[in-house]
């Protein structure tokens, strides 16, 4: 045979046996392309959006952490594994030694390992155990603002997702769109250029610039906690805001917890109880019923009423809160007195329809739209169920119940001019190709300018008069406004008058007010009242706020 | 004629061998570069994210009131000058 024939049946058999192992591979053992181990997907995530305060100060950032895993059919030494593991992540050896499955290839031991844990274990240098990188968020400012943020948990997926405050309303935001490849790999796993090839990029979540200051944040904190502990108070919260634009500046509740490590907290500290827990307002609710009695021409500040006793209303009485009677008082005394007696005078003059229609026009009974989840829209039960009782305790805010936020977004429309504004914390959101700001929204007018003026002036007369002489700081005497309440808790049906409800809502400077401010004490023990409790605390806060803000006493 | 053909054939044969070789290794080179830049990239990215997580940790409030505190200057952050303005006015 020619050696050319040689060659050429020579080629010819190579080609078919080539043919013949594809044909195997494409047709006798076809695998469906997520089983082909050659042609590989391979997700690619996307970073979650940053959170910043107003000044780009980090709130949440990203962090890398790991999940440790052993290769059982690898390990040498058992024991020395589960004992180089517990070492570093104290979990207990009998948790360990029950997550390792010997007849396994793989099992996941523990998560959440940071870098400095990560770098313990491998030094030990012990074959079989491995890392997984995970992504996690980071706090630098921890607990600061965890009401307000939320967290990170997972789905039932195992997915990351953000729960509550600001990560559960902007989930969709700030996890981003995940990216794929698709790629030829090579027998060692690695992609090749030739073949099959195609790239999805990910979009990295939008970074969020909030309304809140830290700066404010961390001494609105500071002060809530002290005066809990000074107080005894079960629990406590103070929301700080722009009046003019509802630009919400600090949010703090306490009892927090720490986001990072919310798994080592109780459900129960996670609901924001500035959103989504309900409480009778109690006296602070007054300037609202005032103001709207001013509004409709009922009341002028300057007039007079005769608080000579308790007033009946039905089959019940209602009393001044210390059952002491001033006779002849002027609208603003009965704001400084905090008078109930002055509250049901102004409220018969504006007729029930009108006190319910103003309830409503404040916002309450509805969601204040701010972007926070969890919000709770605080149940205002329908006209036909109030008794005219409900209307006489509704004028000194008993009876109904708000939120904290509901509260302050009301008492702002009373001193910005009468504009009832959308709460809102995110400023601007933030991607790599634009972005979005988000300004103040105008919901309704419920007072006239001058309506809100005049009892603007009533309430710095309430701080200069009221019966309880506060700490106001030197320079702002008649520059700072504000209200006491004092509700009582209702347990079992029956109000329990040791178990009090202690609120203060002020703002400064009165002339063109750049912030208000509400602190509330659940169950305070060593006083009960606002004025003791709460107020203190909102004029600590007020003292360092002006001097952050720059406002002067002549401003 | 017929060798002439022959010849070009297993010459073009070779020639064709040689590009694909030449190719198939440009490819794996490639890949191997990918590969090493794609590591360096996700080394650099996480060194940066321990520094930055290093640097937000150092520069926070949390971290300059606990030093403020172990120092002592608590006393000192209070904003006298509001309780004196006449002062703080001059």
């Amino acid at each position: 045979m020619p050696k050319i024939r040689i060659v050429f049946l020579a080629i010819t058999f190579a080609f078919l046996a080539v043919e013949a192992k594809l044909a195997y591979i494409q047709v006798l053992n076809a695998q469906t392309p997520t089983e082909n181990r050659y042609l590989q997907y391979r997700k690619l995530q996307p970073e979650r959006g940053r959170i910043f305060d107003r000044r780009g100060r980090p709130l949440v950032t990203n962090q890398t952490k790991y999940q440790v895993f052993v290769e059982p059919p690898l390990v040498k030494n058992m024991n020395e594994v589960i004992d180089a593991i517990d070492d570093v992540t104290g979990i207990g050896e009998a948790t360990i030694e029950a997550r390792i499955n010997p007849k396994l290839q793989w099992a996941a031991v523990a998560a959440g390992l940071d870098e400095s844990q990560k770098k313990q274990l491998e030094k030990k240098k012990i074959a079989g155990i491995g890392f997984d990188p995970q992504p996690a968020r980071f706090y630098p400012e921890a607990s600061l603002s965890s009401h307000l943020v939320g967290f990170v948990g997972k789905d039932q997926d195992g997915d990351n997702l953000g729960y509550g405050g600001i990560e559960g309303f902007y989930e969709q935001d700030l996890t981003g769109l995940p990216g794929l490849v698709k790629a030829d790999n090579d027998v060692s796993g690695r992609m090749m250029l030739s073949g099959n090839r195609e790239r999805i990029s990910s979009h990295n979540g939008r970074d969020l610039y909030l309304t809140i200051d830290n700066v404010v944040q961390h001494i609105v904190k500071e002060k809530l906690q002290a005066g809990m502990v000074r107080f005894e108070a079960t629990s406590g919260c103070a929301i700080v805001a722009n009046p003019q634009t509802m630009e919400i500046l600090s949010m703090v509740c306490l009892p927090d917890f720490d986001p990072e490590f919310y798994f080592k907290s109780s459900d129960d500290v996670f609901a924001n109880q500035a959103i989504s827990t309900v409480y009778e307002p109690g006296s602070t609710f007054k300037p609202l019923i005032v103001a709207a009695g001013i509004e409709d021409g009922k009341i002028k500040p300057d007039t007079k009423m005769n608080e000579d006793g308790p007033v009946k209303v039905g089959e019940y009485s209602i009393r001044t809160w210390n059952n002491d009677y001033a006779g002849d008082i002027t609208m603003t005394q009965v704001l400084e007195k905090s008078s109930n007696v002055g509250m049901v005078y102004i409220g018969q003059k504006l007729g029930n329809d009108r006190v319910y229609d103003y309830i409503h026009r404040y916002g309450f009974g509805e969601l204040t739209g701010i972007d926070l989840q969890g919000e709770a829209p605080a149940y205002l039960k329908p006209k036909d169920n109030w008794y005219t009782i409900d209307y006489a305790t509704a004028t000194f805010g008993q009876g109904l119940a708000v939120t904290p936020l509901q509260l302050v977004r009301a008492f702002s429309s009373v001193i910005n001019g009468g504009k009832l504004l959308r709460p809102y914390v995110v400023s601007r959101a933030v991607s790599s190709t634009r972005t979005q700001v988000f300004q103040p929204r105008v919901e309704t007018q419920v007072l006239h300018e001058e309506t809100s003026r005049q009892v603007v002036d009533m309430l710095v007369s309430t701080v200069e008069n009221g019966e309880y002489r506060y700490a106001i700081p030197e320079g702002f005497h008649g520059k700072i406004g504000g209200k006491t309440g004092t509700a009582q808790i209702a347990v079992s049906g029956k109000y329990d008058a040791s178990k009090t409800i202690a609120s203060f809502i002020g703002f400064a400077p009165a002339t063109n007010p750049q912030f208000v401010a509400l602190v509330i004490y659940k169950e305070p023990k060593s006083s009960i009242y606002g004025s003791e409790t709460a107020a203190p605390v909102f004029f600590d806060i007020a003292r360092e706020l002006l001097v952050y803000y720059q406002i002067t006493p002549d401003q | 004629m017929k060798k002439i053909v022959i010849g070009s054939l297993i010459v073009s044969m070779f020639v064709l061998l040689y590009i694909n070789i030449s190719i198939f290794v440009a490819g794996t080179t490639m890949t191997e570069e990918i590969v090493t830049f794609n590591e360096g990239i996700q080394n650099l990215k996480h060194e940066n994210e321990l520094l930055e997580q290093k640097l937000y940790a150092a520069n926070s409030l949390n971290k300059s009131s606990s030093a403020a505190a172990s120092l002592d200057f608590t006393a000192q952050v209070v904003p006298v000058y509001v309780d004196a303005v006449r002062v703080a006015l001059r």
